[in-house]
């Protein structure tokens, strides 16, 4: 007699315990678990290192919030751009006004400034304004020199006013012989502002 | 309770694999895209706050400039209107004035007109009784 099917119920379908199953679907399951968990460690080790990076974004936005943290910051974005928009507009106004100012006598300044020069090398030359008149757009000096000859360096006074003015003008409008050779010359300093 | 070894094993498999590839998918794609636009949101942001805090040092010096001058100040005692100086000066009371008005970096003139009475030509010996008709207006900032 052969031994050879020992086995006789050859169509027996081969069977597993649900206990064996769930410990199989368990193990089945840790590398799932392993990725999720280094996931979950490596966003809250990247999230500290984004809040020591940025640390005056994380004293607006909470670290413990940080499933929101986006739209809170989105919103922090608009914010931020509103308030810059109006904090520059508020610092133009105040080099505008400063450019204003500084156009709005500016001329004076380097005239004066050119009389104080030519008065400190000359001792015999004297200056005297007579009239100055400025508005929202012209100024007008009508000024007057005491010397033997004409001190005034009036392409001077031109390129320093061409700085911040357009079209200034000064001319020589006349000449007076006071005595002997002591005159006095009449200059007229005009322009837009 | 006893289950098909087969399908047992197949079903296993399948729910191995497609974990790994959810939990790859999730670490490799939704995590980081989600730290990298967390950190390049951040980053705009703390350009932002830096920008606004450097605007804000700005204003604060401008303003600080502005209230420092003494001059600005002094000025509403002279004032005959709203912003306006309309009268005659003596010599020594309008070179004050008019030396503060131009040295003066935050007083800005509107109109002005400076009109020197004395004996003309004759103005040397004389300077010192001159009367100075002066109109002044000044503006105001706006913010």
């Amino acid at each position: 007699m052969k031994l050879e099917k020992l086995n006789l119920y050859t169509k027996k379908i081969p069977k597993i315990s649900l206990q064996k199953f769930l410990v199989y679907l368990a193990i089945a399951l840790i590398p799932f678990i392993s990725i999720m968990f280094y996931s979950f460690v490596w966003s809250q080790w990247k999230i500290n290192e984004i809040a020591i990076k940025y640390p005056k974004v994380f004293n607006i936005v909470s670290v413990n919030d940080i499933k929101n943290a986006p739209q809170i910051i989105k919103s922090e974005i608009v914010n931020y751009n509103n308030k810059i928009l109006g904090i520059t507009k508020k610092i133009e106004s105040y080099h505008d006004y400063y450019n204003e100012t500084l156009r709005s006598k500016y001329f004076l300044q380097v005239l004066l400034n050119e009389f104080n020069n030519i008065t400190s090398e000359n001792n015999n030359t004297e200056f005297f304004i007579d009239f100055i008149q400025l508005n929202s757009n012209k100024y007008f000096v009508r000024f007057y020199e005491f010397s033997e000859s004409p001190q005034l360096k009036i392409e001077d006074i031109i390129k320093n006013l061409k700085v911040i003015y357009k079209d200034p003008s000064i001319y020589l409008n006349s000449t007076k012989t006071l005595f002997g050779t002591f005159k006095m010359f009449e200059y007229i300093l005009e322009g837009s502002l | 309770m006893n289950l098909n070894r087969r399908f047992s094993i197949i079903f296993i498999i399948i729910i191995l694999i497609t974990s790994i590839f959810f939990a790859l998918y999730y670490f490799l794609i939704i995590q980081r895209s989600f730290i990298e636009h967390l950190d390049k949101e951040t980053k705009q942001l703390n350009e932002l706050i830096l920008l606004y805090e450097q605007k804000e040092n700005e204003l604060n010096l401008l303003k600080k400039d502005f209230q420092s001058d003494t001059f600005r100040k002094e000025l509403p005692k002279y004032f005959d209107s709203k912003n306006i100086i309309n009268r005659s000066f003596e010599k020594s009371e309008f070179l004050g004035l008019f030396k503060g008005l131009l040295n003066s970096r935050t007083t800005l003139i509107e109109q002005l007109e400076i009109r020197v009475n004395t004996k003309f030509p004759f103005v040397f010996d004389r300077l010192e009784e001159a009367n100075i008709d002066f109109y002044l207006k000044v503006g105001d900032l706006i913010e």
